[in-house]
């Protein structure tokens, strides 16, 4: 009997410092502490400033929109909001993230899930066709949305991986914040003090500087493409790795269709959909123009395509598809897959008319 | 399977889970059973090794005892020891000394040449007289294929082994709690410390003479002493631990290397288990120093040239016991070796780590002109950059500082039986470091498993 009481104090000696352990590490992971050292410029950096810029501004009514997205998301909130539709435009597309990364980012900008009147979600195609990357598996993610995983999405986040390889790193990594902020801990630590200033700088200016965010005017004006010889002209003043792009982009081989990419974004559209589910926030799901040149002959659409059917669903709206294709000229792109300066203008434009036309009026403050 | 990784620990767990619900008889067993296990989550071939020398040492062994004349056992001990040598020098040693000129490239079986060196010392012992020949074939096998020590040590006697093995019992509170915290801190050690200096010590021995001058090659020297000792007795704590947790007693293996007086000194400290059985089983039985301090380096020497290449087959390890074993028989002949004073302790001791990173160079560089440069570069270069962030400097500095102070006052083992709190908040804080400060991302290696 008092071995086993010793036993027990010799366990329980252990599991006070392993106590000791989670609850530094859920102070300095689960509490947001960490983002004061976190570095602004990496993706978990940049991805934290956004929505921190986005949760403290102001709103006085519900006439919001929020835009989500990768780079390719082309809006740019000043330009949409100068157009005075009545509405008013904020985004938190930030380039390499995925519908998952979405799902996670609506839920900690919007927790009540009623701040914004529209969600603007985009797709590269309706169709939801499989393409060379593998978004199920992209364990880049954790990246993105390691600040707001909580333990209770662990298994979902975790098994939304296919690999299982991929499925423990996601839920040990997730278990462990501390495992994806090392190498930004370790930076840190290499210029403390330099860190702590840029950190301070960026916190104080770094809402302004976005919102007043000038994009680069140069095109591929001049571009074509010859789809039978499969030869791009290119125009003058590309670099090599530059013409290796756009080759690669615009002359790579479709993939093949395992139906995984729409089993995916069926998955994590949905998870978004069932958050706004009852909450007055309208889904918009536009097509994103898709290259500064486009072959004659594409795949037919495909009606059976579940973002088709999810368009269905009440306080879902699929913008017609073709409702950007004027913009997908080598004109008004500035590499193969992003839009330039005036592109992003008239992009900015066309979505925040075709918003005030999906959302109608807007409403008056005392009803927010 | 590294000691380094979730499945490790996940295995480690299993292990013990069953080892302690199994019945008493069912324990050897379940234990042979998992270090197999472990040797085959390598390259599974290689236990056919394994089991080989098993077998030879356990049959040795028992020839050698009921042997009917001396001259039969020592028969039987040139047999044994050199199917051992046999092994260990084909495995090791083909490659090095046909040049590579035949097609057959042999690879290294894990840990070969550890669990030789322990297997010849028990076969040695059993023709001494001071072990009796073990007779059941499972005990032996569990000595030769303990898993906590199996692939780098530290070199565990027979004599210690079997004491633990026939005489088990469990784990006092203390040995589990100072077992576990061994476990947290040899893998902090390793994930920690040891990994982010590999990180600067390989950037720079990749490329040395695209890195010339001075305080470079110092530092990529140091990082790489910092890295071997980190990694090494980082290792060596988790078998320690591994083994508290399950009943049994390591020796131990490292005794704060770097706070050595002299070079003397430092060997009284460094992989303790290799020092002393080359002690025992090499550098006596030649005759040490019993015909004269001339006679006495002679044999020091060539105690230190075999524990060189013991390390692997390259001119480089050679020199490397070869200039230990120098400076040792310089220490001998000026009475350095000798001298317990306490005065100019900092300077002695210092004097000893700059000897020690010499020396690490040539363990470290992948040629013997990569190691000339660098030893040419630390002496006569000029200028370069510091290699180890400040960070890690001040994460040295408090590492010095505990082990001054565990020097003088054993604070580790105290800290085991000591005040829960304090447990509890080293334990917490070596986690943390695992975590934070730790390469995690790809498991690096231990730089002795290719030993």
């Amino acid at each position: 009997m008092r071995g086993k009481i010793l036993r027990l104090r010799t366990i329980s000696r252990l599991g006070a410092g392993i106590l000791l352990y989670v609850l530094i590490e859920a102070a300095l992971f689960r509490t947001g502490l960490y983002t004061w050292i976190l570095d602004p410029d990496s993706s978990t950096g940049t991805i934290e400033t956004l929505i921190r810029n986005e949760k403290w501004r102001a709103v006085h009514d519900r006439n919001q929109v929020l835009a989500v997205g990768d780079s390719r998301m082309g809006i740019l909130p000043r330009l949409a909001n100068e157009h005075n539709v009545g509405y008013w435009f904020s985004s938190i597309a930030i380039g390499g993230s995925t519908p998952r990364c979405w799902y996670y980012f609506l839920r900690d900008t919007d927790p009540t899930a009623r701040r914004y009147a529209a969600v603007v979600i985009p797709v590269n195609d309706y169709d939801l066709r499989d393409a060379a990357d593998n978004f199920a598996d992209r364990l880049l993610d954790l990246n993105f949305v390691i600040g707001h995983l909580r333990l209770g999405d662990l298994a979902e986040f975790s098994r939304s991986f296919r690999e299982p390889s991929a499925r423990r790193t996601a839920f040990r990594d997730g278990l462990i914040k501390g495992l994806v902020y090392e190498r930004d801990f370790q930076e840190f630590l290499l210029h403390p003090l330099a860190r702590l200033e840029h950190v301070r700088i960026i916190r104080e200016g770094s809402a302004g500087w976005a919102y007043n965010f000038v994009p680069e005017n140069h095109s591929l004006a001049g571009l074509s493409v010859d789809w039978a010889a499969r030869k791009i002209h290119f125009p003058e003043g590309l670099t090599e790795p530059q013409r290796d792009l756009i080759r690669a982009i615009l002359l790579q081989p479709q993939a093949r269709q395992t139906g995984a990419s729409a089993a995916y974004h069926r998955y994590w559209f949905g998870r978004i959909l069932d958050y706004y589910r009852g909450s007055g926030t309208k889904l918009i799901f536009i097509r994103l123009p898709r290259a500064p040149a486009l072959p004659p002959h594409l795949p037919p659409p495909n009606p059976a395509s579940p973002l088709r059917a999810l368009g269905a669903q009440p306080g879902v709206v699929l913008l017609d598809e073709h409702r950007f294709d004027e913009l997908e000229r080598p004109e008004l792109f500035g590499d193969p897959l992003h839009l330039n300066g005036e592109g992003i203008l008239r992009f900015s434009r066309f979505l925040a008319e075709e918003v005030r036309r999906i959302l109608g009026p807007p409403v008056v403050a005392h009803a927010f | 399977m590294l000691f380094n990784t979730v499945q490790f620990f996940l295995f480690l767990a299993v292990v013990l889970v069953l080892f302690y619900a199994a019945p008493k008889p069912a324990r050897r067993p379940i234990l042979l059973a998992a270090s197999y296990f472990f040797y085959m989550s390598f390259i599974p071939k290689y236990v056919l090794v394994l089991l080989a020398l098993t077998g030879i040492d356990y049959t040795s062994a028992i020839w050698i005892e009921r042997a009917p004349s001396h001259r039969t056992k020592k028969l039987f001990l040139i047999a044994g020891v050199s199917a051992n040598l046999g092994f260990l020098g084909f495995f090791k040693y083909f490659n090095f000394l046909t040049g590579n000129a035949f097609a057959l490239h042999v690879v290294l079986p894990l840990g070969i040449s550890f669990h030789t060196f322990q297997s010849m010392s028990y076969v040695v012992d059993v023709y001494r007289g001071e072990q009796a020949a073990v007779t059941n074939i499972i005990d032996y096998a569990l000595y030769i294929a303990f898993f906590p020590q199996l692939v780098a040590g530290p070199i565990v006697r027979a004599r210690n082994f079997f004491a633990d093995l026939y005489k088990w019992r469990p784990p006092t509170n203390a040995e589990v709690s100072h077992g576990a915290l061994l476990l947290i801190l040899g893998l902090a050690k390793k994930v920690a410390l040891a990994d982010q200096f590999a990180r600067i010590a390989d950037g720079y021995f990749k490329n040395v003479a695209g890195q010339p001058g001075a305080v470079t090659a110092w530092s990529g020297a140091f990082a790489f002493g910092m890295q071997i000792y980190f990694d090494f007795s980082g290792y060596t704590d988790m078998a320690i631990g591994m083994a508290e947790l399950l009943g049994f007693h390591f020796p131990v293996n490292f005794k704060r290397p770097y706070l050595a007086s002299s070079l003397t000194d430092f060997w009284r400290r460094w992989h303790i288990s290799l020092s002393t059985w080359l002690r025992d089983y090499l550098y006596f039985p030649l005759g040490a120093n019993r015909r004269g301090e001339l006679y006495g380096c002679r044999n020091l020497m060539i105690t230190m040239l075999l524990g060189g290449l013991w390390h692997g087959a390259s001119w480089n390890f050679v020199i490397w016991g070869g200039y230990h074993g120098a400076v040792l028989c310089a220490e001998r002949a000026t009475g350095l070796a000798r001298w317990k004073s306490a005065m100019f302790y900092p300077l002695r001791a210092l004097a000893t780590f700059g000897l020690v990173l010499i020396g690490w160079v040539f363990f470290r560089a992948a040629t013997l002109r990569d190691s000339l440069y660098v030893i040419g570069q630390m002496f006569t270069g000029r200028g370069g950059a510091w290699l180890v962030p400040v960070w890690l400097m001040v994460l040295i500095g408090v590492c010095l500082l505990l082990a001054a102070i565990e020097e003088k006052r054993q604070w580790f083992a105290k800290l085991a039986t000591g005040p829960a709190w304090a447990y509890a908040c080293a334990a917490a804080v070596l986690l943390l470091c695992v975590e934070l400060i730790g390469v995690t991302d790809v498991p690096v290696p231990f730089v002795y498993f290719q030993f």
